[in-house]
């Protein structure tokens, strides 16, 4: 753990000398950016984009946000390794789950002049941020700044609260549900289901999209039980794994990560509670090991990363990562997606200032980390692939990676293309002016 | 009735880990008249000792050596720091606590780091150790009751039957007369905080095992444990036994209870109260010791037990 303090300082520390050689470099973009007005021909000179990236670094979902952290730094040095204009730099900061931090935080890395903000931590978090920047891109005109969203799925950022400086690298809890309750749809023998789910926005959100869509899939399909609880803060769940075995469930679904997922399992096998776990985090960050051996054909989950069937730059990514950490894995794809989409639409433009790339972003179809994305140009939500995954024994074919250092790994039972995800559409955007 | 019985089992295994620190809370309390605010960090030492311990010794080793060390480090604190301000009266011990307790937390942050650390009971801990009310009972959690009983029966063999034991309990409510008979009454209060401060780490090494080791621990259980020897009343062993176990049980049973608020009480039908009424039961279960809490001190300010007003 400390190793990751050290590295999380060394990293600001290190920081510093790249961001003066940046500010040199920023004008040399300006410089550059002048010259290719006058000769459109003529590429951008070298732009750095500069992301301030908030996780939570301490506290109860730590390794989620070191996950987080390290996925991005492999990512950003696998890009830029191939990039020889665009080049990314991200400094990791700790927003310690807190809404306050993170505003504290996004105030003084604004004042550095960082443009781009991604991370967060929670839901609850990336609401603070997306309001702080919404209020700063309003007061300073000319010096936006645009938050990449590459976790929080809480599905009101496109749709309710849509913002234009908001993009979305994520699918959000509805596609995810749409996407699961289809294939346990198929499963005959589900009949009673039982959610649990974190007591907040997110939760709440599955909570209800999971009753919605199942109702709609089958009819036959109870659900038994629905339960939240204080999110983060459940040391022993075995109350509620008593409450669930009262109720014949054969099949659980929740939204729960880092410790509620792990703690959750944890006590599930403790009591030899016999039902499927469809989660939309169970590949990572300690849920696997919770589960061991117990966990085949019963640990199962919706998701953006498929170990199994990784194109070279996802490999490179992967082994950057894991030569890096290798008890821990990569457990979503939407830090990738959003270093991939940000590059390209950074080309596209011949720029790298916000409000260039946000036009570029929008509508951009991009190669994607297992196959097309496109970034909706009128909510700024992803449409990406989705996977369906079982908790298996390597077997290397199906299953061709262990994670978290087992012999068990994840088999994709489903593969939902991008445009069988598409949600409905419900935001109104408040534009920028044009110019 | 599946469900009450496991909530019941849930709730008693829960209660022993409360009692095992309130125990050493309430007994600190009695001999030094001080509330010892850092007795949740001491928990959390004691679980971050035994999970360092673990891997140099193996879980047995840390099981006996964690509260060992940290009932020797309570030694410490007490000859070296409280028995200092003990002149200068409650509120600066209380404060010296108060600030013990962040210092501890912040200390483990910069040595074991910010997040959980792995900590785990051994293979030997794993599996079922019976199987009851439809859901299989883990060995650790027998484990962690085993514990807790013996302990209890070793500090009550101690105070109640003991000479040592004898001259704490004298201590406890005459101490000039026993210093006066010629017993170092220093000596006895440097004791008896290490005791409690080995209690609570014993509770550290299995409930760090059995939870979740991370600095946060001290907080969230320290929080409950006051709760329970307010509840039991300041000085009560006995008191200190039954409100953890009321904590436990409650804060267990009410996870099970699947009404809605609406459903106990018809009155929040109303359109004004929509939200609130929908509020499930099991969602109050986290804050309902507190509320128990502010209650007793309404109703009965020295608790169940206890013989001064907290």
């Amino acid at each position: 753990m400390n190793r990751i303090l050290r590295s999380v300082f060394g990293e600001q520390r290190a920081d510093l000398a790249p961001q003066q050689r940046g500010r040199s470099n920023s004008t040399l973009a300006c410089f550059g950016l002048a010259l290719a007005l006058l000769q459109p021909q003529l590429s951008i000179a070298q732009g750095i984009i500069r992301i301030a990236q908030l996780e939570p670094l301490s506290g109860p979902f730590q390794t989620q946000g070191e996950a987080n952290v390290w996925t991005l730094q492999a990512a950003v040095e696998e890009f830029n390794a191939r990039s020889k204009d665009v080049k990314f730099e991200v400094t990791p900061y700790d927003a310690k789950g807190n809404a306050q931090e993170a505003l504290n935080i996004f105030r003084q890395a604004t004042e550095r002049g960082i443009q781009y903000f991604a991370g967060g931590g929670s839901s609850a978090i990336v609401s603070g941020l997306l309001e702080a920047v919404n209020t700063y891109n309003e007061r300073n005109p000319g010096k936006e700044v645009l938050y990449l969203n590459h976790q929080a799925i809480d599905p009101d950022f496109t749709e309710a609260r849509c913002s234009y400086w908001h993009f979305r690298f994520d699918p959000h809890v509805f596609m995810r549900m749409a996407a699961l309750t289809t294939f346990i749809a198929r499963d005959t023998s589900v009949k009673k289901v039982y959610l649990i789910n974190q007591d907040y926005s997110f939760g709440q959100q599955v909570e209800a999209s999971a009753k919605r869509y199942l109702s709609a899939a089958r009819q036959d399909i109870a659900v038994v039980g629905e339960e939240r609880h204080p999110i983060g803060r459940i040391k022993d769940f075995a109350p509620y794994i008593a409450k669930i075995k009262a109720t014949g469930a054969d099949t659980v679904i929740t939204g729960n990560f880092g410790p509620d997922l792990v703690l959750l399992i944890k006590a599930a096998k403790d009591a030899e509670l016999n039902v499927k776990f469809y989660t939309y985090y169970g590949n990572a960050l300690g849920a696997p090991t919770a589960i061991g051996e117990a966990g085949v054909g019963h640990l199962r989950l919706v998701g953006t990363w498929e170990t199994n069937a990784m194109p070279p730059r996802i490999r490179a990514i992967y082994d950057l990562f894991k030569a890096k950490h290798p008890k821990n894995d990569i457990f979503h794809a939407g830090v990738i997606e959003m270093v991939g989409m940000v590059g390209d639409a950074a080309r596209k433009a011949a720029s790298t200032e916000p409000k260039k790339i946000a036009v570029a972003l929008e509508g951009l179809k991009s190669a994607g980390a297992f196959g097309e994305v496109e970034m909706r140009a009128s909510d700024h939500q992803i449409l990406a692939p989705l996977f369906i995954q079982s908790f298996a024994p390597v077997d290397g074919n199906q299953v061709k990676f262990g994670v978290e250092g087992l012999k068990f790994g994840f088999r994709t039972d489903a593969t939902i293309r991008a445009r069988e995800t598409v949600p409905a559409m419900n935001c109104q955007m408040k534009r920028p002016a044009a110019g | 009735m599946d469900v009450l019985g496991s909530s019941l089992l849930n709730g008693v295994t829960y209660g022993f880990l409360l009692f095992m620190l309130a125990s050493g809370l309430t007994l600190i309390f009695s001999l030094m008249g001080i509330m010892n605010f850092a007795h949740a960090s001491l928990y959390m030492l004691g679980a971050y000792a035994g999970f360092t311990l673990s891997h140099l010794l193996g879980f047995w080793g840390a099981v006996i050596l964690a509260p060992v060390l940290v009932g020797a480090g309570g030694c410490l604190i007490e000859r070296w720091f409280l028995r200092g301000l003990h002149a200068r009266g409650h509120v600066a011990e209380l404060l010296f606590t108060f600030g013990l307790a962040f210092l501890i937390e912040e200390s483990v942050k910069l040595v074991w780091g910010s997040g959980a650390v792995e900590f785990r009971f051994p293979p030997a801990l794993e599996g079922r150790l019976f199987y009851a009310f439809g859901a299989a009972y883990p060995i650790h959690k027998g484990f962690m009751v085993l514990v807790a009983v013996l302990s209890l029966l070793c500090l009550y063999a101690l105070i109640g039957y003991t000479r040592i034991g004898l001259i704490v309990r004298a201590a406890l409510t005459h101490p000039k007369m026993v210093e006066n008979l010629g017993h170092d009454t220093g000596m006895i209060f440097m004791g008896v905080f290490g005791l409690g401060s080995a209690l609570a780490a014993l509770a550290g090494v299995v409930g760090g095992a059995a939870l979740a080791t991370e600095p946060s621990m001290a907080a969230q259980l320290g929080t409950i444990v006051f709760v329970v020897v307010v509840i039991g009343g300041l000085g009560s062993i006995k008191g200190a036994f039954l409100a953890a176990m009321l904590v436990g049980l409650l804060q267990t049973m009410l996870i099970a209870v699947d009404l809605r608020l609406v459903q106990v009480l018809p009155l929040l039908a109303s359109k004004s109260f929509e939200v609130l009424g929908q509020v499930k039961i099991s969602q109050l279960a986290p804050i309902v010791p507190y509320a128990l809490m502010v209650g007793m001190l309404l109703a009965r300010p020295r608790g169940l037990f206890g013989t001064r007003d907290a």
